[in-house]
């Protein structure tokens, strides 16, 4: 009857995984606005040491994807080790895939729906199981659990990062299935990112380096610095330090975020007129940031995935020197840095590494790095726009649906009219979006603004789906009336 | 070769020319929009750090009581 579909082989994993149930009735604003907090503060609370990494020892993991962590929500010789990567692999992947035809599933179906789900789940906590193992065998953690690693506590370093992944796809699982607000996966990361930034700039911790003690935080630095130091030398220093965020980052991160928040006011207005009720015409805005922060997010996925591998593999073929001439090699710069730095190969020119070569090799970096971001991100979102439900076809479907027209168009021309506004929204969109990550990377910001990018796109979305949701339906006894409607 | 090179740069330019004047069609934010809603978004992510901040410390007496 119907051919072999990689679908139908989810079917007996289907009673294994757990799964959560889709709410009976319809969820009340206030229940939604509850769990999705509770969620977001189970995934901050799951930032726990692994068992067996000596929590002493846990800043002796030298930590080679620092630049990456912000934007996954992830933190090193913790359960949450890759964060939300995982999720967001499977994720990219699976839809990409079904979008282009390369696998067969027929989302009005939810049967399909439930084993696609299913795929996805399976898939993050897989991915999640091999890069653990691929750390722990490339020796990520041999410095922290004291050399050389015993079978067991590898297999115990595995077994809990792996279900922590599972644990999170259920928590991501719970606010994607009307539980919260619009999307489990931007959520956790909106609240992970924005403690991580709190975390950068006012973190109260001190921590004990090679330098001596640290302050976390950049602004607590500086003011410490400014206490302790003369004036000239602990601005500079403050400016400059490498193991922990520095005032650099701040300030690229504050102007990366006056820029995105400028930008993603832009929108183009349609005129939109209903054909049923005679009415005034409303504008109907198209943002520029029409796919939001995912280009980014999907092109960092990619960088995190390539670095966890090479990392790994670089590692275990540490005197292969075509390894480490075309691949990649780690280093660390000094012996008071609590990170590893790409010091060549491929992944050195796909990264911000601050490693200086020779002018050329500097050049080529920029040059490479900057057009690898912005490729990525503008052909991601130029099949995005397509293949995630939002396209121009099922735009104009909706508007067909609700009797709606656009003013100056006629009926059959307006799938027309979208199908090329929509596009180059997207593709416009990401394309500015990622100039600006690739400049704010290279002049040192190290993940903060990226992170802060992703964060700020991300909440404007939830924020407007809360927003709407309580236009809709805000009931008058919500106990948060007070926070939406202030003037009452 | 020179064919190439045109055929090469053409798909840039073509995608900047599109660009610069999608964002010429596009509504711009005002002064004061601009600053309006810089300020809610910018209070909200410093709340939620706050908040966020707040359990990451929670942890720092866990870890100690754990181990």
């Amino acid at each position: 009857m119907s051919s072999f579909r990689l679908l139908d082989l989810m079917k007996p994993f289907g009673s294994i995984i757990p799964e959560i149930e889709i709410s009976l009735g319809k969820s009340e604003f206030d229940d939604k606005i509850i769990y999705t907090f509770v969620s977001c503060f189970i995934y901050l609370l799951l930032q726990f040491p692994i068992v067996g990494v000596k929590v002493a020892e846990q800043l002796s993991i030298k930590d080679p994807f620092y630049w990456l962590r912000p934007i996954f929500g992830s933190e090193k010789g913790t359960l949450l080790e890759f964060g939300l990567l995982p999720i967001l692999t499977s994720a990219f992947l699976w839809q990409l895939a079904a979008g282009n035809r390369l696998l067969n599933v027929n989302f009005t179906l939810k049967s399909d729906r439930a084993l696609f789900q299913t795929l996805q789940k399976l898939t993050s906590v897989f991915l999640s199981f091999i890069y653990s193992i691929a750390l722990v065998s490339s020796g990520y953690f041999d410095s922290s659990v004291g050399n050389p690693l015993s079978l067991t506590t590898a297999a115990l370093i595995v077994a809990q990062i792996t279900l922590t992944t599972l644990f999170v796809t259920l928590l991501v699982e719970l606010i994607d299935k009307g539980y919260g607000f619009s999307s489990g996966v931007l959520s956790l990361l909106t609240i992970a990112i924005a403690s991580n930034f709190a975390y950068n700039t006012i973190g109260i911790q001190v921590l004990k380096t090679a330098r001596g003690f640290e302050s976390v935080g950049s602004l607590v630095n500086l003011m410490k610095n400014i206490r302790t130091k003369p004036l000239g030398s602990a601005i500079i220093s403050s400016f400059n330090r490498l193991n922990f965020s520095n005032l650099n980052q701040f300030y690229i991160t504050i102007i990366t975020f006056a820029i995105v928040m400028y930008l993603a006011n832009f929108r183009f207005e349609l005129t939109i007129k209903s054909t049923k009720v005679r009415s005034m015409s409303q504008s109907y805005p198209i943002k520029l940031l029409f796919c939001g922060s995912l280009p980014i997010l999907f092109t960092f996925t990619v960088l995190y995935n390539l670095n966890i591998f090479g990392y790994a593999i670089s590692r275990k073929m540490a005197s292969n020197t075509l390894v480490k001439t075309f691949l990649a090699d780690y280093d660390i710069i000094s012996s008071s840095s609590i990170h590893y730095e790409l010091t060549s190969g491929l992944l050195y020119y796909l990264s911000p590494s601050p490693i200086y070569n020779s002018i050329i090799s500097k050049f080529l970096q920029t040059i490479i790095y900057s057009f690898f971001i912005i490729t990525t991100s503008i052909s991601f979102s130029k099949t995005w726009s397509s293949v995630s439900g939002s396209s121009g076809n099922d735009l104009s479907k909706t508007f067909k649906e609700q009797g709606i027209s656009i003013l100056g168009y006629r009926d059959s021309a307006i799938t027309k009219e979208l199908n090329k506004v929509i596009p180059t929204a997207s593709i416009t969109g990401a394309g500015i979006l990622s100039l600006i990550v690739a400049f704010s990377e290279l002049f040192g910001g190290y993940g903060l603004p990226v992170s802060v990018t992703v964060g700020i796109t991300s909440g404007l979305t939830i924020l407007e789906s809360i927003m709407s949701e309580w236009q809709q339906n805000g009931d008058k006894n919500s106990s948060f009336a007070q926070v939406f409607n202030p003037n009452q | 070769m020179a064919e190439g090179m045109e055929k090469l740069t053409e798909v840039p330019t073509e995608f900047i020319r599109e660009g610069t004047a999608f964002i010429n069609k596009c509504t711009k934010p005002d002064q004061k929009e601009y600053l309006r809603v810089i300020r809610a978004v910018g209070i909200g992510f410093v709340m939620m750090g706050l908040v966020g901040y707040g359990v990451k410390l929670i942890h720092i007496p866990i870890r100690y009581l754990i181990v």
